[in-house]
């Protein structure tokens, strides 16, 4: 297990705005998903994020990212709703008398499915194009106070250590006699206790460490604190976001006006 | 002190990845009986927000349900509910909270699991429950619920368990350094 940042570095124009157009940008995305039930408008504006995705140059990892979460996640969501949806009557395929593929069942799925890609999509490419330090910093000026927007961002960098730490102590009960292979889920319980006792006691001592460090830099003081990065909202965001908040108005149109009359399947 | 419990919510889920249980929250259990209700909601909605930056692009909502755990679990500290001593009383009293914790679990997170997914949870024997409370004809929410408590049940009371085992091991000499 390793945890690391989404934030996929490089030079392109989805990098360069400012995370707060990013959210916006993002809000506005998901909206016409979750305020519509058409399956085609929510396929459209995950299509307009992957469009995003190849203007911000990560359009290969966050395809491949997102191909390998949705299986496990809407398979299951998938077979669940289109074989037991309670409102669903009208059997499309038959594998046993009681067990069948319900059109309604089908339509709630498929309706589901594309609106959490729309929405869990945007969310997905802001953490790619978004550096973890300039979201910290935005949340700031948005009035996020930094003794909440602090431990976030810098958990990133501690979480890691407790990982090798966690290691560290496995290692530490293994040579005292602790059996931690092929062992059955309640012995994995109760080895909770030995592994994260002495963790808590050094993640202890070692916030006692860090808040001496903070402190000597002044984390509490009452001046106002300046940002190693500035950001500001610049022509390039409002000039970006003016051009996607009309993409995302056209498509809707175009989309919601195309759609089948009557319409059972949920285009 | 938070970035360190929200490391402890992350191993400890690792941890219980092969055993039925989730046991992500024992982080912000451990700090809300440490540091204090208010510390266990930050540190429970802070994960949540880690894992969404980091390695689960679907953690993001269920921040509400890690925070409330935090939050409640810090609650029955602070009351004097949760002690650093041991006993059945005690005991009774852990498990009572466990309890407490499941259904402040099954209240938050059905909701979620409804309006998002269908009412499933992306735990595979959960899905099960639900399927077949589904096929036995139940509605979605009384089906979704039902199945999310079954789980809960057991994750909440064993996980809180383990938070207070964990607790009554560490010098108060080191809680009283946190809390300062």
């Amino acid at each position: 297990m390793s945890v690391h940042a989404l934030f996929v570095p490089r030079m392109s124009i989805m990098h360069q705005l400012d995370p707060r157009t990013k959210v916006i940008l993002w809000f506005g995305i998901a909206a016409p998903a979750i305020l519509t039930k058409s399956i085609l408008l929510s396929l459209a504006m995950f299509l307009l994020i992957v469009i995003l995705a190849v203007v911000g140059k990560v359009s290969a990892i966050y395809l491949r990212n997102i191909a390998r979460t949705i299986l496990p996640v809407f398979t299951p969501i998938f077979l669940i709703q289109s074989l037991f949806y309670p409102g669903g009557k009208t059997p499309v395929l038959v594998i046993l008398p009681w067990l069948f593929f319900r059109q309604e069942g089908i339509v709630f799925a498929a309706i589901l499915l594309t609106r959490l890609l729309a929405i869990f999509g945007g969310a997905y490419l802001l953490t790619l194009t978004t550096y973890p330090g300039d979201l910290m910093a935005s949340m700031q000026k948005m009035g996020l106070p930094l003794r909440v927007a602090y431990p976030l961002f810098s958990a990133i960098q501690i979480v890691p250590v407790i990982e090798s730490r966690l290691q560290t102590v496995k290692e530490a009960q293994m040579s005292r006699g602790l059996r931690l292979q092929k062992v059955s889920p309640v012995r994995k319980l109760r080895n909770f206790v030995p592994l994260l006792t002495p963790l808590l006691l050094g993640a202890i001592e070692e916030a006692y460490r860090r808040s001496i460090a903070l402190e000597a830099r002044g984390f509490s003081s009452k001046t106002k604190k300046t940002f190693l990065r500035e950001l500001r909202v610049r022509p390039l965001d409002i000039g970006f976001l003016a051009a996607t908040v009309m993409v995302i108005a056209s498509l809707s149109i175009v989309v919601l006006s195309f759609a089948p009359k009557p319409n059972p399947w949920g285009l | 002190m938070i970035p360190l419990m929200i490391g402890i919510n992350v191993v400890s889920a690792y941890l219980a990845a092969s055993t039925p249980i989730w046991a992500d929250t024992l982080g912000s259990q451990l700090a809300g009986i440490i540091i204090g209700p208010f510390n266990g909601l930050v540190v429970g909605a802070l994960t949540n927000i880690f894992k969404w930056l980091t390695f689960d692009p679907y953690a993001l909502p269920y921040a509400i349900v890690n925070a409330a755990i935090g939050l409640i679990a810090g609650a029955c500290a602070l009351l004097g509910i949760v002690k650093k001593q041991t006993g059945p009383a005690q005991i009774g009293r852990t498990l009572a909270v466990g309890i407490v914790l499941a259904f402040t679990a099954t209240l938050t997170s059905t909701p979620l699991n409804v309006t998002l997914y269908g009412g499933t949870t992306g735990k595979a024997w959960v899905d099960a429950i639900f399927a077949g409370l589904l096929a036995g004809g139940w509605q979605v929410w009384p089906a979704s619920m039902t199945a999310e408590f079954i789980s809960d049940f057991a994750d909440k009371i064993i996980t809180f368990f383990i938070a207070w085992v964990i607790y009554t091991k560490v010098p108060s000499q080191f809680i009283k350094t946190v809390r300062r």
